[in-house]
């Protein structure tokens, strides 16, 4: 035996004793080993095996991982380079086996790989910086090489290189930073490590947030838009905690966009300096054309204007949260908004049919719900917004297009249907379509058919709409899928086709398209009705059943499930109707018929007034909610009803016919009733000036002018007489008030002009002899006053607390119930037995005073209060309204005001300006009565700051007085001058400080603002 | 003032035959009405043809087939009088008038009409004053005579004396209705808007455009007039129409010519205008 045999035996023997397995591994690599090491390397490497194997508890583990590698690595490398990796390891045991065991497997992989290069020596040096920083961290410098390894396999050398670069960096942070950067190492393989390592020179943090979601991003973004996104995140990188949100949000918001939409996404973000500006354009990533992006781009551009000073306007504009934006995109995509053109629509509607039918936007648009134009008989519905189209006017063409497609079916006769003898008035379609097989296939066939006739009669007689309604058609055409998978929905495609006035495409399968043709053709006639198109329906659909019959015939499956579906009452198709066409939109006979109907059983009381404030609100229209149903006959409510209840439950008719007695009358009034809101209720939307955004929020609140105000008429005859003196000071003061309008009166005896008529006429008959007249002066005298003047009430829940006098030493801190008016409403009359008045009170007969002394003056004079919770629920009271008499009811709505709860000046300034505007008077004054500043819960995103309500206030008062009307604000809050200041100009407020003075500093105020 | 100056062989004196397509029994009941010397009240909206009406009248009773001889011999048989708020007694009866140093009396136009025996037609007769309508009351009786206050003397009618008024109900307020006690003497006669064929048969006739374009414009008037009551109250007058008919035989597109001669007429609504254009471009092709 010799020397080397002999220590090797010896190795070998020490393993055996640390584990039989290695012992065994030792064997076989000593013996391969031994054809290319000299006996010295054999038995230095036998005593590194060795070192590791002994070097702790599973160290074997290690040693066994090393002498797998040996022999490869010997003969790939070399014999110098196995005994330093294993010296390497041996270091590594230092900790425990688990690094050693991990950095040999490592080794191994890249040798089996040939991958085994500088990468090596990179990993060794990071790893030892690492070890350094971690002295007794095993678990981490184990995830280190296994992490390292694994970087190594998926990168080159020298991304691997950038990536050990980093660990080195990272590797002064904390300990649990250092697994996050592991961690997401590991995940993101294959990320740009030279991208990573100048992102962490900017922030560590962001390097790291990164990492972590770069599988995700890696999955959702292509590999350019990929590297677009880096360099956005390295320009948000500044601010870690925002670009992690915005990351966030990213991640979410483009989830279910297309590839060219993530990219109109991203190349928009890419221009923005900030993460925050990025978060806003991901909060509006629904409401963007992101399919147009070069109007994105266009758009996005112009927010540069505001950068970089102005943060939040520029969020404000990329969130498309201020007019502006939204006004510049809507400007961009042509788009045309429905309450732009309302009036003209609303116009044109009552101009073609003759009648009042409403024209109504579709507001409520879910995801993935088509807003289709439809009527119902009272109103025509239309899409909220149009913009299909690049220019305004096309897409204004198609509202008008969708308009006369519905209103052709008044004017050409399609509710005229009755239906064969028997049919319930109001359901005559639905019962003439149950008498079909197929129902459903007959109600599409009618649809589509009565479509095509209107279209065609249209066409016939507006050559004008001719052209437009050839160029949808056009359009609607390129959107038709070619075929359908059954014989009716085929037949309804091709009948679709010929109703767009275009041929069947070739090879289009199906067989009796000639003899669809021929029927359809029919329909274009001008003495076609609907009655033709019934026949037509019919021809049509036993067309269709010929059809399938047949090939049925051919197959025997389709005759078994064509069985199955005749059972269910479905028609024979699997995807029965083909898509509404855009621009004809739906159509319900049924229910237009069941509400036109309606209608006529009550015709309410018309009146056009010229003093509707929108001139389009359509208090005369047949609204159902006018109808009242007291005087319905038995037999109508019968039919009605089952129509009724069908809608609800969609059973068949008969059946609800026959359940339905005649008692149920009260039940539909019920129904009628509970789906009318308060008739009274009118409804205004307005901008709202945003301090934040600098710029108005678009139709952000919503007022309702109410005039059902619970009435205490005694209140104002009570107030007359208890301050009977302060009344007679009050009109002694608008007494003074003198009419300034000059009106010219021709005939008078003396005045400043000589009446040339009558003065020769005068002359004339002294020479005849006749004798003459002596009127013949013209005078002018100050007949008119023309004056509007508006009294807006605050009647906020403060309003309710009692006044204090500047005597009274025991102040009772006021109490703001704008938050907690459920509790003032429950205890709120009978806390405290205190015989102060309430502001409110003080308020209201301050007004009341004002309306007696100004019935004398002969002014227009409106009384108005204002409360409200919330943008969308601001509430405006008309409790006298201009052109309404001073009479009871107007006397007791002034005696029902009563505290409610919020104080949302702004929009209520503005209704009060249109109002004013309304009357055309030359001089209008609007005096608002308040006891605090504006507040309201969501007045501004910061329910702490007072600046949002104040700030939107003054700019509605600026826009009053660009208006013409002169606003003033009286307030009894003794803080108030902190604030009207800032709101008004001097002379246009005043803080009474002794509340008492109200009616008498109200009367000068008038006085004041309208001599 | 006396402005009403007629001249003969001027249109006044009716030489040629006026156009005049009947919509009812209008002319019948008139000349029946001429036949018992009964004061005729025309009703209707404005640009209707009450005035081409009563002129195609007074043809036919003067120079046309119902002439009689001494109608014939009549210069003007129409004196037609506009009427306007300060239209006095005076200005329809006659005045004195100063000739250097003299007064000379001058006859008002109802004045000539009751001596020669033509017929007075008072357009818009609520328009004027209140002196001036009590003025007529006399006429319009049995008695049919007109006192003449500033020269003392009382005037019997001619034989074919006829005062024909008219009004629009439409548009004048409450204050300037007629007063029954001069509503409740005369015969009255409504007019509205032809209907469709004959207020297109009436619009080529006059504007010489061809028929289709003509019942084009009338269906635009149709659908206009249902907007009566935002902003304008008469809705588009067939006068209106025949301007544009007018327009569009001169060579004007139709849509241009019913924007100038129709949409920036009835209305100074913006949207109102809108919508008008909107309908223009619905019926006329080339928008």
């Amino acid at each position: 035996m010799t020397q080397v045999s002999s220590s090797v035996d010896h190795v070998r023997g020490e393993l055996e004793t640390i584990n039989p397995r290695s012992a065994q591994l030792f064997t076989q690599s000593a013996g391969a080993l031994e054809a290319i090491m000299s006996p010295g390397e054999l038995v230095s490497w036998a005593g590194i095996c060795l070192e590791i194997a002994g070097s702790g508890w599973h160290a074997f583990e290690s040693a066994n991982a090393y002498m797998a590698l040996s022999m490869p690595m010997a003969t790939k490398q070399g014999v110098s380079a196995l005994a330093d990796c294993g010296l390497y390891g041996f270091r590594l045991c230092g900790f425990s086996f688990e690094p050693s065991a991990t950095y040999f497997r490592g080794i191994q992989h890249l040798l089996d790989e040939d991958m085994l290069d500088e990468r090596q020596q990179h990993l060794e040096a990071a790893g030892k910086t690492l070890r350094e920083s971690f002295t007794h961290a095993s678990n981490l410098v184990t995830d280190y090489y296994r992490v390292a390894f694994t970087v190594a396999n998926h990168n080159s050398e020298p991304e691997t290189k950038r990536w050990c670069k980093l660990v080195e960096e990272v590797s002064i942070l904390e300990r649990a930073d250092v697994i996050s950067f592991l961690n997401a190492s590991e995940a993101a393989a294959g990320v740009n490590w030279s991208f990573v390592q100048t992102l962490n020179l900017v922030s560590i943090a962001a390097g790291i947030d990164f990492l972590d979601r770069y599988p995700r991003l890696v999955t959702l973004f292509e590999v350019d838009v990929l590297a677009q996104l880096e360099q956005t995140v390295l320009t948000f990188a500044g601010d870690p905690a925002t670009l992690s949100d915005w990351l966030d949000k990213l991640e979410v918001a483009t989830a279910e966009l297309s590839p060219a939409e993530k990219r109109t996404v991203i190349e928009v973000s890419h221009g923005l300096p900030l993460a925050v500006l990025a978060t806003s354009l991901l909060e509006v990533v629904d409401r963007l054309p992101l399919t147009r992006p070069q109007i994105i781009h266009h758009w996005s551009r112009q927010v540069h204007d505001y950068l970089p000073d102005r943060i939040d306007v520029a969020c404000g504009y990329l969130g498309l949260e201020s007019l502006t934006s939204i006004k510049a995109l809507e400007h961009l995509l042509g788009q045309v908004n429905f309450a732009d053109c309302k009036r003209i629509l609303q116009l044109y509607t009552e101009a073609i049919v003759g009648r009042r039918l409403s024209v109504e936007p579709i507001d409520k648009v879910l995801p993935d719900f088509r807003a289709l134009p439809s009527t119902d008989g009272l109103s025509i519905h239309l899409p909220a917004s149009i913009a299909v189209y690049p220019d305004r006017r096309h897409n204004f063409d198609l509202y008008k297009i969708s308009l006369l497609h519905q209103l052709g079916y008044y004017e050409f006769g399609t509710f005229d249907f009755a239906g064969p003898d028997g049919s319930p008035t109001t359901a005559a379609f639905r019962y003439h379509f149950s008498k079909y097989r197929y129902p459903e296939l007959a109600a599409g066939l009618f649809q589509l058919l009565e479509d095509a006739r209107v279209d065609w009669a249209i066409a016939r007689r507006y050559r004008g709409a001719e052209s437009l309604l050839a160029r949808f058609k056009q359009d609607a055409l390129e959107n038709l899928p070619p075929a359908l998978d059954s014989i009716a929905g085929n037949a309804l495609l091709a009948l679709t086709y010929l109703s767009l006035d275009a041929g069947v495409p070739p090879g289009f399968p199906l067989d009796c398209v000639a003899a669809l043709r021929r029927e359809i053709t029919r329909l274009d006639s001008a003495h076609s009705d609907v009655h033709v198109t019934m026949e037509v329906v019919r021809a049509c659909y036993d067309i269709i059943m010929t059809a399938a019959s047949a090939a049925s015939l051919d197959d025997p499956e389709s005759i078994a499930s064509a069985d199955a579906e005749a059972e269910t009452g479905k028609a024979p198709i699997e995807s029965p109707m083909p898509e509404p066409i855009e621009f004809r939109g739906r159509l319900e006979p049924d229910r237009v018929r069941i509400n036109m109907h309606l209608a006529q059983i009550e015709e309410p009381e018309v009146e056009f007034s010229d003093t509707e404030p929108d001139g389009v609100s359509m208090t005369s229209m047949v609204d159902p909610r006018d109808i009242k149903i007291e005087q319905l006959k038995k037999g109508e409510v019968q039919e009605a009803l089952g129509m009724m209840i069908t809608d609800l439950d969609g059973r068949g008719i008969d059946e609800a016919l026959a359940d339905k007695a005649d008692d149920n009358a009260e039940t539909f009034k019920g129904l009628i009733k509970s789906s009318a809101n308060d008739r009274h209720e009118l409804s205004f939307q307005y901008d709202e000036w945003d301090t934040v955004i600098l710029d108005y929020r678009r139709l952000w609140c919503t007022l309702y002018e109410i005039r059902d105000i619970d009435e205490k008429p005694e209140f104002v005859e009570d107030t007359l007489r208890e301050l009977r003196s302060v009344s007679s000071s009050v009109r002694k003061q608008l007494s003074h008030l003198r009419p300034e309008l000059l009106r010219k009166i021709k005939g008078m005896e003396d005045g400043e002009e000589l009446d040339l008529e009558r003065a020769i006429e005068s002359r004339i008959d002294q020479r005849a002899g006749l004798s003459p007249s002596e009127r013949i002066y013209i005078q002018r005298q100050r007949k008119d006053r023309d004056v509007s003047a508006l009294f807006l009430l605050d009647m906020s829940a403060s309003t309710d607390d009692r006044i204090t006098l500047p005597q009274d030493e025991t102040t009772v801190a006021p109490v703001s119930h704008d938050h907690d008016d459920f509790l003032h409403d429950y205890y709120g009359s009978e806390l405290v037995v205190d015989d102060r008045k309430r502001i409110i009170e003080l308020e209201k007969e301050a007004v009341v005073l004002m309306a007696d002394a100004l019935e004398d003056l002969g002014d227009n004079y409106a009384v108005c209060g204002f409360s409200g919770y919330g943008r969308d629920k601001v509430d405006f009271y008309v409790c006298k309204d201009f052109t309404e008499p001073y009479n009871t009811r107007a006397k007791g709505r002034i005696g029902g005001i009563k505290p409610c709860r919020s104080t949302r000046m702004g929009p209520a300034i503005r209704h009060a300006t249109r109002r004013l505007n309304a009357t055309e008077s030359r001089v209008k004054a609007l005096i608002i009565i308040s006891d605090g500043y504006p507040q309201d819960f969501d007045y501004g995103k910061d329910r702490n700051s007072k600046d949002y309500g104040i700030k939107d206030t003054t700019m509605a008062l600026t826009e009053a007085r660009q208006q013409g009307v002169q606003a003033f604000c009286l307030t009894v809050d003794p803080s108030g001058h902190d604030y009207l200041r800032e709101m008004c100009p001097d002379q246009q407020y005043m803080v009474i400080q002794d509340i008492n003075q109200l009616p008498d500093e109200l009367s000068k105020v008038y006085r004041s603002l309208t001599a | 003032m006396s402005n009403i100056e007629v001249k003969k062989n001027s249109g006044y004196g009716l030489d040629d035959a006026p156009y005049y397509l009947p919509v009812a029994d209008e002319v019948e009941i008139f000349l029946a009405a001429y036949e018992q010397r009964l004061p005729v009240l025309q009703k209707g909206p404005t640009g209707c043809g009450k005035t081409r009406f009563v002129e195609s009248m007074a043809y036919r009773l003067y120079r046309g087939d119902k002439t009689t001889r001494d109608r014939s011999r009549v210069d003007n048989p129409l004196q037609t009088v506009a009427c306007h708020e300060d239209l006095s007694a005076t200005d329809l009866v006659g005045r004195f008038l100063l000739q250097g140093d003299e007064t000379v009396w001058q006859d008002g136009p109802l004045t000539r009409a009751v001596k020669e025996g033509a017929i007075c037609y008072l357009d818009e007769i609520v328009e004027a004053r209140k002196d001036s309508t009590v003025l007529i009351h006399s006429l319009t009786d049995h008695r049919r005579i007109l006192p003449i206050e500033k020269q003392g003397t009382i005037l019997d009618a001619h034989d074919n004396f006829l005062l024909v008024i008219s009004y629009n109900p439409g548009y004048q307020n409450v204050l300037k209705d007629l007063k029954p006690s001069t509503r409740q003497r005369f015969v009255a006669i409504d007019f509205d808007y032809p209907a469709l064929p004959q207020e297109a048969e009436v619009i080529a006739h006059e504007s010489g455009v061809d028929l289709d374009a003509a019942m084009e414009l009338a269906r635009l008037a149709q659908k206009v007039r249902q907007l009566k009551h935002h902003g304008f109250d008469e809705g588009v007058s067939t006068r209106l129409l025949i301007y544009a008919g007018q327009l569009i035989a001169s060579g004007v597109a139709p849509i241009r010519a019913c924007d100038v001669a129709i949409c920036r007429a009835v209305s100074d609504d913006h949207d109102v205008q809108r919508a008008i254009e909107e309908l223009v471009t619905t019926i006329f092709p080339g928008g």
